[in-house]
């Protein structure tokens, strides 16, 4: 399939990078030609130099019928006027579009003739740490069927109530609470669990679970967690801004930004975060705004280097957890795990937004769990096709699914549901699965076609 | 500097003050009093002194400038104090006396020198309502539309926005469209008010009177006991609905009534800190009066407090009987004074607003050196210009304020009574503490001329008064 990309910055370039290394014919634009012609070496792809929204660097691009644009430049304009240029005057099939401005997500109407979906990577990154924030213990959580199921990730500790146990007796504790362990990590190796095997420490556990029930989930593995309440954000940007401004009315937060100009800018747009200017390396000011006492420890600035040093320092001077942003993939596995409890790639979740809607199958939501090792989550929608016909009003259990998938849970009418051995497929299912490797997605495909 | 247009411009004033003194002439026609020669020969002196100004200039095409808003503004208060007192001296009262009542009823003030009003012809009584009134009229153009371009103590804040600090255009592009909405909204006010006295009780004379001193946050009364004299609960009620009404930003009334945004009320900044600052007072001063005794501590506590800090200054009690800390507790309150953009007086509600959170970031910044913080008002962001003219505005008020009562206590008066004299005059008060708590007729004739200066200094935000008077400004 052609993909056009617009912009080789961080968005685009990674972007760029997995496509290209998931088969697709990646052309990238950009004005810049040393970021060019540093994809270009790296990477088995396309790139044309030229203005982004110019018709002339469309053409020369190749955009026509078939192709699929991506408008991922930093400037909402030019993505706007780019999918306008291609829809009308390429007809291209269709058009993704990164919107930063939340004034323009809010009156998406006026856009919807050009631009197919609307992307916004900063909103993505900005709702996901809050979520991490506000549940305490929780590696990762992701929205399945419009936000009614979560998948969680936890890592075991000593104290968790399960540790030492078999997984069967998760429900002993909470007879309510319907829950699902799709896969657990152990060693950073995946285990595909049953009822009778034994939870260990440090072993990194998968739930699906709906969303009210994340942190009864959570207590089952872990000690009783008091909710977080000092929050510190080293970076003002837009992630980081607009974190503050998400977490300010249930959490103190106190935001460090080096440039003063920006500061007073934050400072007139935040209501109650104190926005301190300053160096997120510098000892004294962390120890004067006292970091000891902070919970959470957020460093999301552009800059890998500074955001992982700054956390060092951060957890050497008593912060209790650190989060941090790290563009870099190389440095994912590098990164000691008792400095850092939470490194968290951007774009990974562009990269799955943009995943879903490039598949030909009806994937309502694709999520790439680990950039490294392929782990994947898909949200499916059963149709009715030739390969269905077999097993629709079957037991959802039988169904041949490929060894490193396992169906986590099923939507159906809004509702959620566990798999169970009296569970039968239904046509309009929502299938949430789970994969170790997303080599096995094109094979469950077939569940989601719509002919 | 334009002078013709500014005479001009005091010509139509004059035509509509004289014009305006048909009211009490039809008064002392209907009660067949004594004055129709007095009102019927002071308006056709103004009107024919308007007529000379407008006639001799009326071929004037310029546009007036900034610095012209400033004479303007300052001989607006000074001309119709002066024209004012005419009635009074036709009358028969003092040259002093007349001029301090004038200007007293033009700045809206409510200080009199008038002992025994009850025995004082029905129209001269409702004149000096009237005068309350107009001044009124006069100052809510001025200070919404005017001053802020000005920039008065830290004014410019309203600048971009005249209206108000919460609202992010001005209310009309022009003056003129502005100043229409805002007299419709005052005077829908006092229609009101007159029907709601009425309708508690008093005669149609005295429900217009009362309505026209209540609305301009005047303070007059045709009694000597002021509303008092009712003994009423339900014209105290009233009273103190429509005082606290005319005390809000009718910058935030128009946008309640002409923009359909209700919530203002609710949300706007300066309105909420002015009436936190009254239920805080209003119960120490409750509490105050319970514990010592007085007769009805609720009532008269409550009237009493909305009537001083709204800086209005009617009376059910004698408030300067009450123990000496609740009166001048009360008299300090004054200072804070109403809301931006309304008819009330004082400092200004607002400006101790940004003065306390830019004492509350002074200390924030030693709390955490590094901050970076900034004053706000609702969503408005303060410049540090204004927080530092709105500093220098207030201890300009202080100055004089101190200077002032060295003068009045030079001119023999004693403590209490000039302290409480100063302050209910700067703060366009009225009523004061000790010898002067019911009129100021005992006073020596200095000592009221100086009141006369406080009052307009107070009304003009001093600075704009200051300007003028500085010969740098006429030498440019």
């Amino acid at each position: 399939m052609k993909v056009v990309i617009l912009g080789a910055g961080q968005v685009g370039g990674s972007l760029s990078a997995n496509l290209s290394s998931n088969g697709y014919d990646v052309t990238v634009i950009d004005s810049n030609d040393e970021k060019l012609s540093d994809l270009d070496s790296r990477l088995d792809l396309r790139t044309v130099s030229g203005h982004a929204s110019h018709p002339i660097t469309l053409k020369r691009a190749g955009c026509d019928s078939d192709t699929i644009l991506l408008a991922l430049t930093n400037n909402d304009e030019v993505n706007i006027v780019s999918c306008q240029i291609a829809k009308e005057t390429f007809a291209v099939k269709k058009t993704i579009c990164r919107l930063s401005d939340s004034s323009y997500l809010n009156s998406f109407e006026s856009f919807q003739d050009s631009i197919d979906i609307p992307i916004s990577p900063e909103k993505d990154i900005t709702d996901h740490l809050s979520q991490l924030i506000r549940h305490p213990g929780t590696n990762q959580i992701e929205t399945f069927a419009d936000g009614k199921v979560k998948l969680i990730a936890v890592k075991a500790s000593k104290k968790g109530k399960l540790v030492g146990k078999e997984l069967r007796n998760i429900n002993d504790d909470m007879p309510n609470v319907e829950t699902y362990v799709p896969v657990i990590y152990r060693k950073n190796k995946p285990i595909k669990p049953s009822g009778s095997t034994i939870i260990k420490e440090n072993d990194e556990l998968y739930f699906v679970t709906s969303a009210e029930n994340i942190d009864l989930v959570v207590n089952e593995v872990q000690e009783d967690h008091s909710q977080h309440s000092r929050i510190f954000i080293v970076g003002g940007g837009k992630i980081g801004f607009n974190l503050a401004k998400d977490l300010e009315s249930s959490f103190n937060v106190k935001l460090v930004e080096r440039d003063k100009t920006r500061c007073k800018f934050l400072s007139e747009e935040l209501e109650r975060s104190i926005v301190l200017h300053g160096s997120g390396s510098d000892e004294d000011l962390l120890s004067s705004e006292n970091i000891d006492q902070t919970d959470v420890f957020c460093a999301l600035t552009n800059d890998d280097e500074a955001n992982i040093m700054s956390s060092f320092l951060a957890k050497k001077l008593g912060a209790k957890k650190t989060m941090i942003l790290v563009n870099n993939i190389s440095y994912m596995d590098i990164i000691p795990k008792r400095f850092i409890d939470n490194v968290i790639a951007p774009y990974r979740l562009t990269i799955s937004l943009v995943m879903q809607d490039l598949r030909e199958a009806d994937f309502a939501q694709d999520v790439l769990l680990k950039m490294h090792s392929g782990a994947e989550a898909v949200e499916g929608v059963v149709h009715s096709n030739p390969f269905t016909s077999n097993f629709i009003g079957k037991p959802v259990f039988e169904l041949p699914i490929p060894e490193e998938a396992s169906i986590g849970a099923i939507v159906r009418d809004d509702k959620i549901m566990m798999p169970a051995d009296d569970l039968m497929l239904n046509i309009d299912d929502h299938l949430i699965v789970f994969f170790t490797d997303k080599k096995a997605i094109s094979e469950i495909e077939n569940y989601f076609k719509e002919v | 500097m334009n002078q013709e247009k500014i005479l001009n411009f005091f010509g139509l004033l004059l035509i509509m003050f004289g014009v305006s003194f048909a009211i009490p002439l039809l008064v002392a026609v209907f009660y067949e009093e004594s004055l129709v020669a007095v009102f019927g020969s002071g308006m056709s002196l103004l009107i024919a002194l308007g007529f000379l100004c407008w006639f001799l200039t009326k071929d004037n095409e310029q546009e007036l400038s900034l610095s012209d808003g400033f004479v303007i503004t300052v001989l607006f208060w000074i001309v119709l104090s002066v024209s004012g007192s005419i009635p009074f001296i036709l009358f028969g009262f003092s040259v002093v006396d007349s001029f301090f009542e004038s200007m007293s009823g033009i700045t809206t003030t409510g200080a009199t020198v008038f002992a025994g009003l009850d025995e004082l012809p029905k129209s001269l009584l409702i004149y000096r309502q009237l005068l309350q009134w107009l001044g009124g009229m006069g100052l809510i153009v001025l200070a919404i539309a005017v001053m802020p371009l000005l920039g008065i103590g830290g004014g410019q804040l309203f600048k971009t926005q005249t209206p108000g600090p919460m609202s992010e255009q001005r209310l009309t592009p022009r003056i003129t469209s502005t100043a229409r909405a805002l007299w419709s909204i005052y005077l829908v006010l006092t229609v009101l008010c007159v029907l709601a006295y009425r309708f508690a009780g008093m005669d149609y004379f005295d429900a217009v009177s009362h309505a026209f001193s209540t609305v301009s946050i005047g303070g007059f009364s045709t009694h000597d006991l002021s509303i008092g004299y009712y003994d009423s609960l339900s014209i105290e009620v009233v009273c103190i609905v429509f005082m606290l009404l005319s005390a809000m930003s009718f910058a935030v009334h128009y946008s309640a009534i002409y923009r359909k945004q209700v919530l203002k009320y609710f949300y706007d900044p300066e309105l909420r800190f002015f009436i936190s600052a009254l239920i805080v007072i209003l119960s120490l001063v409750c509490l105050s009066l319970i514990s010592n005794n007085i007769e009805d501590p609720i009532r008269n506590g409550i009237f009493q407090t909305v009537s001083i800090l709204t800086t209005t200054g009617f009376l059910t009690e004698e408030y300067s009987s009450w123990p000496t800390y609740v009166s001048f507790m009360l008299l300090v309150g004054a200072f804070i004074g109403a809301c931006s953009g309304s008819v009330g007086g004082g400092i200004k509600s607002w400006r101790i607003l940004i003065m306390l959170k830019h004492a509350y970031k002074q200390i924030f910044k030693i709390i955490h050196p590094d901050s970076i913080n900034t004053i706000k008002l609702g969503k408005k962001v303060v410049d540090s210009n204004v927080s530092e003219a709105v500093w220098g505005f207030f201890s300009i008020y202080i100055i004089s304020f101190m200077v002032l009562f060295l003068l009045v206590l030079a001119t023999g008066l004693d403590f209490i009574s000039a302290f409480s004299a100063v302050g209910a005059c700067l703060n366009n008060l009225g009523p004061g503490l000790g010898e002067i708590a019911s009129n100021y007729a005992s006073v020596p004739s200095a000592t009221k001329l100086i009141l006369c200066f406080a009052m307009i200094l107070g009304r003009l935000e001093i600075f704009t008064f200051l300007v003028v008077l500085m010969p740098a400004f006429w030498r440019r």
